[in-house]
């Protein structure tokens, strides 16, 4: 979920457009809610997100077809159905708690952040063949890897999203950076893939490579995917940094980066891509199996 | 195209409004099939 404010017109926008786009679905082609279609064409949605009533009253960006306003799993099967896929990855919004202006104490970050993920998990419950979940954390706050610890096992909660523009990390300063690295670490060791979306304050080109150099190889072994294709609030010459700015011939097939996949949501680096004319793979990716 | 993964950013946009996002951008049939296929294997195992 991107911050609110800036996209409020358009969210709203988006509240009045949604039914019509219901009806103009041929029911043939909704498949039964909660259960797998034949009929589905994308295999998965791999950036959703749900929202609480409480999350939704203190940041708004909620579906207001939802009394009180909120995003439920039901919410989601609709939209999944609609568009054919079969699986959605739904990312708690847990992390929201941590911004700034909401100006929770950090006994209060850890309860709230502790809600959300239960919330979130409790929705995916419902739909165990078509959902599963991330928790998240703001990675800066005292309570992120005793989070992620509580976990531990989880059939809902099987990854972990990180924001970092929502939490506020300042990649340029190295104490963040490390506290970030540490957080990552503590999913690795979970076993948890990782889903990050970089960004925070100016983030460029610079700034990619400190995020690629000393916060990334805390994964490990684990998968990282970056949100948005890293583009979502980044500068072009970031996201090229990102992702394909090193060939594999400067970049051992062992580094973490070569695990990590690229978000395609709101497909600007195909975008940029096609404009600039780079190749369309990210050299510093892996690719899946 | 196997290093992408569709996402849509629920409820931002719906994955269908996202769908037709990407179909505005002239992807060969093969890159399309690619992208339709591409799961996670936390999504698809």
């Amino acid at each position: 979920m991107r911050l609110p404010r800036s996209t409020f017109l358009k969210i709203v926008a988006l509240w009045f457009l949604l039914p019509t786009l219901s009806i103009l679905e041929a029911p043939t082609l909704i498949a039964k809610q909660g259960q797998f279609s034949n009929q589905s064409v994308w295999r998965a949605d791999h950036h959703m997100h749900l929202a609480s009533p409480h999350l939704c009253g203190l940041v708004g960006e909620c579906l207001p077809s939802n009394d009180p306003p909120a995003v439920f799993a039901t919410d989601a099967i609709r939209a999944l159905d609609q568009g054919r896929v079969s699986k959605g990855v739904i990312l708690s919004c847990a992390y929201l708690y941590g911004l700034p202006s909401l100006h929770l104490k950090p006994s209060e970050l850890a309860l709230m952040t502790r809600r959300e993920n239960e919330f979130t998990a409790a929705q995916v419950a419902l739909y165990p063949q078509r959902l599963v979940g991330f928790l998240s954390v703001d990675p800066l706050a005292e309570s992120a890897i005793d989070e992620i610890r509580h976990w531990r096992g989880s059939h809902e909660l099987v990854g972990l999203k990180l924001h970092f523009t929502a939490s506020a990390v300042n990649i340029r300063s190295a104490r963040e950076r490390g506290q970030v690295a540490k957080v990552i670490a503590a999913a690795a060791q979970e076993g948890l893939p990782i889903m990050i979306h970089v960004g925070g304050g100016k983030f460029g080109a610079a700034e990619a490579e400190l995020f690629i150099q000393n916060v990334l190889p805390s994964a490990g072994s684990s998968w990282v995917q970056i949100a948005h294709a890293g583009v979502a609030y980044l500068s072009k010459t970031a996201t090229t940094s990102l992702c394909c700015a090193h060939s594999p011939t400067t970049s051992p097939k062992t580094t973490p980066l070569q695990r990590a996949c690229c978000s395609i949501s709101l497909t600007c680096l195909l975008r940029t891509e096609r404009r600039r004319k780079l190749p369309l793979s990210c050299n510093r990716c892996g690719e899946l199996e | 195209m196997k290093r992408f993964l569709f996402g849509s950013d629920f409820n931002v946009l719906t994955p269908l409004q996202e769908i037709k996002d990407i179909e505005k951008f002239s992807l060969t049939k093969e890159e399309l099939r690619t992208l339709q296929q591409n799961c996670a294997p936390w999504a698809c195992s």
